[in-house]
């Protein structure tokens, strides 16, 4: 299917890079808490990570290079290893939140607890950014998590009064009984869990994978746009689904398993197991996601061959980089701390960062010797200029959000 | 040359923002660090947030048993849980009840509340052996069981 829409890559990094475990979990705890008043803060971050992943798919086509090879090129061995130090921590972080997550629906699945799990998750995970071609990579887990339409489908199924659904998403008020600092705190997190570090040097380094050239512009431009706002409505019916079962009955969404629930209420068993599927390809496909990032981050800062297709003897550090980002964050769960933790904190610091990472990239991109031609229009830096003011308040914010609100309790 | 000094200047500015970063953090660290004198609103406020904690553990479980019994979860769904239920409920009590009531009006509040609070503890872990044993009847009584200590744990998340 070579041509103009090959949307593989879009949908993969939709469901491994944009709904993992971060934003079941998120989108489930805002729609449980404030309804749909934080569905801003989805719009916010869908349209942050659009406009950054087409600039790191740009750069990927037109400069043949991956993000970080030309960061640490244009900016500097010093900026660019801060940059790595902080993606490098934040995927580690997510990594192994993932690997929770593949763990949760196991436990989902077998009624065995999740630590049980952890090493299997782990073992599994390795195997597939080991083994697995990147071409099954991004359809096995695109296709699989696509079953998570399923929370559309059960917002049409449910008694969903619409209007309200409307009114709450147009009305972004905190709701009463509900304090600014946890609202803000959970902002920060929704565009946080939107808007991720690694998921340009991903986004980027599959776009080297596929071998974009400026000729598969739109191709790239297409992936962008279906997989990230794919991503972002998936993300909003699942708050919508959540607002529409859960508040209305009381509870808040401390577990992953109770965001399956409206699926269940909706279409029975067939909701219930489709959306387990989804959440497993969606947590899978992140902790793989996340795992090559890793290695891809650390082989193109250091220069050496990387490519999830070629064998271990011709990029072996990159492999071994990667799977030990595997390891470090399986043996991290094994500690027993809670996954979910594991993800809050990955989801709020890794908003803190976003400039650390995507200012770089805006700086590369205005860079003509690179670029040619292609370098962003006036109105796209206009844009992305505004959007990065935003992600530097959020910078400012998060860490006393964070320690403030007790993590959102 | 040109290229070397930008690169210096953004790297002058990467580290004046760390700086800025890193005494806010501190600020806000060590503001977090000092706490309040106990007092009946910081109480009634733990009490507050431990019912409804509490109230929305006896909410999930109970939807879930329902769904359960009308055969429309999958695997383990429901198990889960109830059982993740039943845990919330206790480790939130369990934190409550370790805290001491700083004044006569705080303790008479404990006493209001610890009758629901024990019941629902004790019936959500009624509820999880009755699901874990697939034992309809069993969890039919358990869910009945819930519903008082369920609504007086609404009322208590009203409490002035």
């Amino acid at each position: 299917m070579r041509g103009a829409f090959r949307p593989a890559l879009g949908v993969l990094t939709a469901i491994g890079g944009f709904v993992d475990i971060s934003n079941l979990v998120t989108s489930g705890v805002t729609g449980a808490r404030f309804g749909m008043t934080l569905t801003w803060a989805i719009v916010l971050g869908t349209g942050a990570m659009i406009l950054y992943g087409e600039m790191a798919g740009r750069l990927a086509a037109i400069a043949r290079r991956p993000v970080f090879h030309v960061v640490r090129e244009r900016l500097g061995v010093r900026t660019g290893l801060a940059n790595l130090a902080a993606v490098e921590a934040l995927s580690l972080l997510t990594v192994a939140a993932e690997i929770g997550g593949v763990a949760f629906v196991l436990e989902l699945l077998t009624g065995v607890n999740y630590l049980v799990w952890v090493p299997v998750a782990g073992l599994v995970t390795g195997l597939i950014v080991w083994r697995l071609p990147f071409s099954g990579l991004e359809n096995i887990f695109g296709l699989l998590g696509l079953t998570l339409i399923v929370f559309v489908v059960a917002l049409f199924v449910l008694p969903t009064d619409w209007g309200a659904l409307w009114h709450g998403a147009t009305h972004p008020w905190v709701p009463r009984g509900e304090g600014h600092p946890a609202y803000f705190f959970y902002a920060i997190s929704l565009v946080g869990s939107c808007v991720i570090p690694y998921q340009v040097i991903f986004f980027s380094s599959g776009g080297r994978e596929e071998h974009w050239t400026r000729e598969r512009l739109t191709e790239m431009r297409t992936n962008v746009l279906v997989g990230f706002s794919l991503g972002g409505v998936l993300s909003v019916a699942i708050m919508a689904a959540v607002a529409v079962a859960l508040r209305p009955r009381g509870i808040q969404v401390e577990h992953l398993s109770q965001v399956a629930l409206p699926a269940a209420e909706a279409l029975g068993r067939v909701g219930a197991v489709l959306a387990l599927v989804g959440f497993g390809a969606a947590t899978l496909a992140a902790a793989a996601v996340s795992a090559l990032s890793t290695g891809y981050g650390v082989a193109q800062y250091f220069g050496w061959p990387w490519g999830k297709d070629r064998r271990f003897a011709e990029a072996p550090r990159f492999h071994l980089a990667t799977l030990s980002g595997v390891a470090v964050a399986t043996a991290m769960l094994l500690t027993t701390v809670n996954p979910l933790t594991i993800t809050i904190l990955s989801v709020v610091l890794g908003a803190a960062a976003v400039p650390l990472t995507y200012f770089p990239l805006m700086v590369v991109v205005n860079d003509r010797a690179y670029m040619g031609e292609h370098v962003n229009p006036g109105w796209l830096n206009a844009l992305g200029s505004l959007l990065m003011l935003a992600m530097v308040v959020i910078t400012l914010v998060a860490v006393p959000l964070l320690l403030l609100t007790g993590g959102g309790s | 040359m040109a290229g070397w000094r930008r690169t210096r200047g953004l790297q002058k500015r990467v580290g004046w923002f760390a700086g800025v970063l890193g005494g806010v953090v501190a600020l806000v660290v060590v503001i977090a660090g000092t706490t309040d004198p106990p007092s009946y609103d910081s109480y009634r406020d733990q009490v507050r947030q431990t019912a409804k904690q509490v109230s929305s553990a006896v909410a999930a479980a109970d939807w879930a048993t329902r769904l359960e019994l009308s055969g429309r979860t999958a695997f383990a769904l429901s198990r889960v849980v109830v059982s993740e239920a039943a845990t919330d409920a206790s480790e939130s009590w369990d934190t409550l009840a370790k805290r001491r009531p700083p004044n006569e009006r705080a303790m008479e509040l404990r006493q209001r509340a610890v009758g629901p609070m024990r019941a629902a503890v004790s019936g959500l872990a009624e509820l999880r052996t009755a699901v874990r044993g697939r034992n309809a009847s069993d969890a039919g009584r358990a869910l009945a069981a819930l519903v008082e200590p369920a609504r007086q744990l609404r009322e208590l998340q009203r409490v002035a």
